[in-house]
Formats: C-alpha cells, sequence, structure tokens
C-alpha cells in the first residue's frame, strides 16, 4: 500500500496510507496535481490534529473489520458512543472547534459529521453567552430585540441542565 | 494536551458547518441560541434547516429517542411526557416494582381529538374547532371550518404528511344520504377544497379519527349497497382519492359498528372486536393473506396503540368496562407494567410526536 508523506504546520512529518490520505479531499486534490512522492504540505494543519485524524483512521479500520461494515464507503459517521467519548475525552472546547475547522479545511466528510455530532454535544446546554464564546462570535442583537426574543421563548432558557 | 490557539484568532467556521452542528441540538436548545447572533436566527427559522433538523430523527435512532414524546390527554387537558427519558433510568423487565411513574407537562387545555404527524398535531375540539399545533415551540394554527362540516351528520377526520408534496393535509368527511364526501385542506395552500365524488359508505366504527398508514388515512366503515359489510377505506392522500382495504377473510362482522374497532400496531392496520382477548394486524399493507392474529394477555375491551414502542414493551391504552389505563406490554413475554402519570387520572388518548422546529404559521412560505 503506496504511502503518501504530509508535512504539518509545526514541520512534523507523518504518514498516511493512501487510501486513506484521499479521503481527504484537499489532499486528493494536490496529489491529483502533483506527484505522489512529493511530500504533501498542510500550512494549516497542526501536527496534533494530525495526530487526531491518524487516530480516527485507525480507530475506523478496527472496527471496519471487527464488524466487517464499511463506514467510510457508506459515509456512516455515527460510531460507537465508546470511541466517541474517548476520541474527544482529551480535548477542550477550543481544541474540538480548531479541530473541526482543520477538518473541514481537509474535507474529510466522515469524521466531519462525527464532530459535528460531538460539538452538539459539547453545545446543547450552554448558555447563549457561553456559546457565543464558543463559537467566537459577535453578538448583534439590540438589547430589545434580544429581550423580546427571551420573553417569547422564556422556557427554553430555564431549565436544570443549562451550564452555568 | 495541545495548544490551540485562541478561537477568536482562527478564521470562523462556514454557515454549512455551523448548520452541520446545529441540526443535531435539540429543539430547546436551538429556540435559545436564536440569540446568539442575528444569522444563527435566520439559520434556525430557514425552511430548509427545519427539514433537515427534522431528518436527522429520522436518520439516526438516538436523536429519534431524545425527540420523542408521548401525548397524553384527560378528557380536559393535553399533555406531553418524555418516557423515553424515564424509560432509560428504569429497567422495565423489573416486575418487583411498581408502576411506573412519569411526570407530564402541561400543554394546553383541550377536549377533543389529537392527530400526530411529521412533527405537527391536528386538533379537532369538541367546540367543533380545527387547529394545528407544534408543542415543541408552542406555536398553533387555527383553521377554518370544512366546507363538507354539518352539525346534524356523522363525521370523520383525518391528518397526515403527505410526502409526495410535501404538505400537511387534513381530511374531513360527511356522511350524508348514503354519501361520504370528502374535503382536503392544504397547509401550503392555507385552504380548504371539496372532493367531487361521493362514495358509497353509511356507517363508522365510533372513532372518528382517521388511521394513518402508508400515505393513507383509514376508517372502518359499513358499505350502503350491502348493509352487512364492513370494510376499511383509506383516503389516499396523494391522489385525494378513496381505495378499499379488505378486512381478515375470517373476521365476522355479527355485530352492530359500535363493537368494533380500528386502529395501528407497529405501523400497521389493526383491527378487533371489543372485549376479545386478540386483534388481527396487516402485516403487508393491502395483501388480505397477511392478516395476522395477535393475542394479549390483559382483559380488556378495546384497545389503541400509542405507536410508542421501546425496548419490546409497547404502550397501550386499554379499555376495561368504564376504566381506561395505560400500559406497557411486552407482546413477546406477555407481561406488562402499568403506567402512571402524576396528576392524569383517566387517559382518554395517547399517541406520539417528535419535536420540531416546524411552524404551522410559515409552512405556505416555505418548500
Amino acid at each position: 500500500m503506496k504511502k503518501i508523506s504530509v508535512r504539518t504546520s509545526d514541520g512534523q512529518e507523518f504518514e498516511l496510507e493512501e487510501n486513506l490520505a484521499m479521503e481527504s479531499a484537499t489532499i486528493k486534490t494536490s496529489l491529483d496535481a502533483f506527484s505522489r512522492d512529493d511530500i504533501i504540505l498542510l500550512p494549516n494543519v497542526n501536527s496534533w490534529e494530525m495526530v487526531k485524524i491518524i487516530e480516527f483512521f485507525t480507530k475506523v479500520q478496527e472496527l471496519e473489520t471487527k464488524f466487517g461494515v464499511k463506514f467510510m464507503e457508506k459515509k456512516e459517521g455515527r460510531f460507537l458512543e465508546a470511541f466517541q467519548a474517548e476520541f474527544d475525552k482529551d480535548l477542550s472546547d477550543d481544541n474540538l472547534y480548531c479541530l473541526l475547522w482543520t477538518v473541514d479545511y481537509l474535507g474529510i466528510e466522515v469524521l466531519l459529521e462525527n464532530l459535528c455530532h460531538l460539538m452538539a454535544e459539547r453545545t446543547k446546554n450552554k448558555t447563549v453567552e457561553s456559546c457565543r464564546n464558543l463559537f467566537g462570535v459577535q453578538h448583534d442583537y439590540t438589547p430589545e430585540e434580544e429581550a423580546e426574543i427571551r420573553e417569547d421563548y422564556s422556557w427554553a432558557f430555564e431549565g436544570p441542565e443549562i451550564e452555568e | 494536551m495541545a495548544t490551540a490557539e485562541k478561537v477568536e484568532d482562527l478564521p470562523k467556521l462556514p454557515s454549512e458547518i455551523i448548520r452541520g452542528i446545529l441540526a443535531w441540538l435539540p429543539v430547546k436548545s436551538l429556540c435559545r441560541f436564536r440569540c446568539v447572533k442575528k444569522s444563527w436566527n435566520s439559520l434556525i427559522l430557514d425552511p430548509h434547516f427545519v427539514k433537515l433538523h427534522y431528518d436527522k430523527a429520522i436518520e439516526h435512532e438516538d436523536v429519534f429517542y431524545q425527540r420523542r414524546r408521548v401525548f397524553i390527554s384527560d378528557m380536559w387537558t393535553l399533555y406531553s411526557i418524555d418516557l423515553d427519558e424515564c424509560l432509560n433510568r428504569i429497567n422495565l423487565d423489573d416486575y418487583s416494582g411498581n408502576c411506573v411513574l412519569v411526570d407530564n407537562k402541561y400543554l394546553q387545555d383541550f377536549m377533543g381529538l389529537v392527530i400526530h404527524s411529521n412533527g405537527l398535531l391536528f386538533m379537532r375540539s369538541c367546540y367543533h374547532e380545527f387547529s394545528l399545533f407544534n408543542p415543541a415551540i408552542s406555536q398553533t394554527k387555527n383553521l377554518p371550518v370544512p366546507p363538507t362540516y354539518d352539525t346534524w351528520s356523522d363525521e370523520v377526520c383525518g391528518f397526515g404528511f403527505d410526502l409526495s408534496t410535501l404538505d400537511y393535509k387534513v381530511v374531513h368527511g360527511l356522511f350524508c344520504q348514503d354519501e361520504l364526501r370528502f374535503s382536503v385542506y392544504s397547509l401550503k395552500t392555507g385552504s380548504w377544497r371539496v372532493i367531487q365524488s361521493g362514495y358509497p359508505y353509511k356507517y363508522r366504527t365510533p372513532a372518528m379519527d382517521g388511521r394513518l398508514v402508508n400515505g393513507g388515512v383509514h376508517w372502518l366503515v359499513r358499505r350502503v349497497h350491502d348493509r352487512s359489510s364492513m370494510v376499511i377505506v383509506s383516503f389516499v392522500l396523494a391522489e385525494e382519492d378513496v381505495r378499499e382495504i379488505p378486512l381478515p377473510p375470517d373476521f365476522n362482522i355479527v355485530e352492530g359498528e359500535d363493537e368494533y374497532y380500528l386502529s395501528v400496531f407497529e405501523e400497521c392496520l389493526c383491527v378487533g372486536k371489543k372485549d376479545d382477548q386478540e386483534f388481527w394486524v396487516m402485516k403487508e399493507y393491502g395483501v388480505a393473506k397477511s392478516w395476522t392474529k395477535i393475542s394479549i394477555s390483559l382483559p380488556f375491551s378495546e384497545g389503541l396503540h400509542s405507536g410508542f414502542v421501546k425496548k419490546n414493551h409497547h404502550l397501550l391504552l386499554l379499555q376495561d368496562q368504564m376504566q381506561q389505563r395505560l400500559v406497557m406490554y411486552n407482546f413477546d413475554k406477555k407481561s406488562f407494567r402499568n403506567l402512571s402519570i402524576r396528576g392524569i387520572r383517566e387517559p382518554s388518548s395517547a399517541g406520539f410526536y417528535l419535536e420540531s422546529l416546524l411552524s404551522p404559521n410559515n409552512y405556505s412560505i416555505s418548500q
């Protein structure tokens, strides 16, 4: 199996099996344009992100062998919950945000679906303010406009599950 | 482990990714996050997103269970309960416990019938008011009275989402002078349309509300020209026309129509005679040979399957003489648990719905 070499923003090099590397639309485009023997430069990708991506691919292969389901081909995004819980255990909210951005940049659809789901789990019980912090968005409502929504949907702002 | 850059220093996530994340969220979170930013508000209200969000529950079982709610009415009030959440915490098969106790959530004062399809509830009150209601966001749309309406004659009504036109339709029928005449309401057009043909049916079983199965709304009726025979009629939502569905071959109609009932079991049509300990299920839609008898070892005169099934237990509303009760019944083991809902003594109807962002008042502008 042919290996493809990539170099991340901090100068580290990684080897990926060709078929897995091709799961990234961005890498695939580069490979189609240039020789497979060249190292692909990924200035927008950190080494720790590459480590997580390789961890994901490794786990997919394990599960495919174990369950005989072609997760990649079927675009079957959802894995066993246990894997998901392990995968993002050591990632902070900011880490997850960065990883999500990178995986979108690399165009790895299957992993993207999983990360969106993980991000949703992190987001669902947040208050409006902490949600804004997490996504780095500025609020653009006037106080009156925001108050109106809060009043119309007051039940959505109350509940024991909402994190402080 | 990782030293990430500050989120403010990173380029923003593209809107397709934001959509991809928000589509997994519960309705409650999304209603709250309308405040986050104006672009998020537009996204959440966009009909294409509403559909994407709804479809997540159809495509992913865990999302389906998170968003499913049971609605129960007790003659005067409509409530919703999060039965999935309650059942996640208990062991249904442990019969040493007492009946399962669940908290209720008040929806609205209501007396009448309720039918669910695709995230919306159709409600027909005893005061002859027709409306569409989304309990997840508390939005109601009052509907005009059907043109086929007449206080003196027997009627039928039904509701369903028509996949062929992506439209919600309400069906109203009137038995008048040996004919069953229909009119149909379309949520997209916001108006009723009278169906020109009349159909030769005269009486129906006590339940006025049609059973939605396979794209058609069904009632059990008696033919005009053959007083001894009953048949299931289906108003097909896509064609807006009627077809007949045969009853089980050895299902003998010897009593008056008040003695029979039509229900839905595991998404299949089901018929029974009151006080029998069994009923028939049409396992393959439209195929007479597929009618299969199922027995139930509880005394009951008439049963209604709510459509809610979890861990092999079916939520049934059983009438036993004058008493109505809710039961979680396991047909394989022939065992059951009683279900008791705080504040509801006599449940009169039960069904389930999926929480959605669908706005009955804004549907005509979408899709």
